[in-house]
């Protein structure tokens, strides 16, 4: 079998040294996706808010648990979404902020249902 | 004995372990840098800047990776994309005439004549060559790299080294 010269020199790259790129690459690297913050204060306000002006003062007990129900799921979410190749998190709050104010105008809505 | 590339990204995805990922960038910097080097003909800054592409896609997509294939067969991927979308953007040149780049006395071969021969080759066959030499993969490896079929790869093996023979082997009778 003839032996070819031009395999041997294209099969033989020369290893190239690390000399700092390893180094540069890690420096380029940007941070982790974050899991998705807790809800905001002010949703935090808005959802029992909504729940009492639907319902009237003496729902606001409920308004309040509903609140933490929702703070606890939300909470949830993000770690179950953010990592690896998730979405980013701005796509995780709005979601989580769309979630919570959907959930409390229904909450609202039913409680105010007349029985 | 180190832990295997599959052990390493497990870390990174899991703990987000930075010294994993380094670890990762260090075994694998010099075929990605190497195969970079020859898609760009030999130039290196250029080449080192898509590896450092390379490397952060890589980190933020790892979770995409399938164990399945080899880690540096889904590097070589990226880094093949990444020359791709670079060569899009900035064409390059169509090559000249072929001359040949060495003398007929020099009995010896040497990297620096390989380097400018490939330079002269066409995009396609210099990219064949890349993948299907000195990377450790087989031909449908190499084929799945560059997205094309296993008879094109071969093809273009096959003229490439066709044209670096003519540029860097002497004649038949300038060495009688």
């Amino acid at each position: 079998m003839n032996h070819d010269p031009l395999d041997d020199l294209l099969g033989d790259p020369t290893p190239l040294p690390d000399a700092g790129f390893t180094a540069r690459v890690m420096s380029a690297l940007p941070r982790r996706r974050s899991p998705a913050p807790p809800l905001e204060p002010w949703l935090l306000a808005l959802v029992p808010g909504l729940v009492t002006v639907a319902l009237g003062p003496d729902a606001s007990a409920l308004a309040r648990s509903l609140a933490d129900g929702l703070a606890g799921l939300v909470g949830g979410l993000g770690p179950a979404l953010a990592p690896g190749g998730g979405p980013q998190p701005g796509t995780v709050a709005a979601l989580a902020t769309a979630a919570a104010l959907a959930a409390a105008a229904l909450g609202a809505w039913l409680l105010a249902e007349p029985t | 004995m180190p832990p295997s590339d599959t052990e390493l990204v497990a870390r990174v995805l899991a703990e987000d372990d930075r010294r994993a990922f380094a670890e990762l960038v260090h075994r694998h910097q010099s075929a990605v840098r190497g195969l970079l080097r020859r898609l760009t003909a030999g130039d290196a800054a250029l080449a080192d800047d898509l590896a450092q592409q390379v490397f952060i896609t890589a980190w933020k997509k790892l979770g995409s990776w399938r164990g399945g294939a080899r880690l540096s067969t889904w590097l070589y991927r990226i880094a093949w994309n990444a020359w791709a979308s670079q060569a899009r953007r900035a064409p390059p040149v169509e090559p000249p005439p072929p001359e040949p780049v060495r003398g007929t006395d020099d009995a010896v071969l040497d990297r620096r004549d390989l380097t400018r021969a490939l330079a002269q080759l066409r995009p396609e066959e210099r990219a064949a060559l890349a993948v299907t030499y000195g990377q450790d993969l087989t031909h449908e490896e190499a084929a799945e790299v560059l997205g094309c079929p296993v008879g094109t790869l071969k093809t273009n093996v096959l003229r490439g080294k066709e044209r670096l023979r003519l540029l860097l082997l002497p004649a038949p009778e300038a060495t009688a």
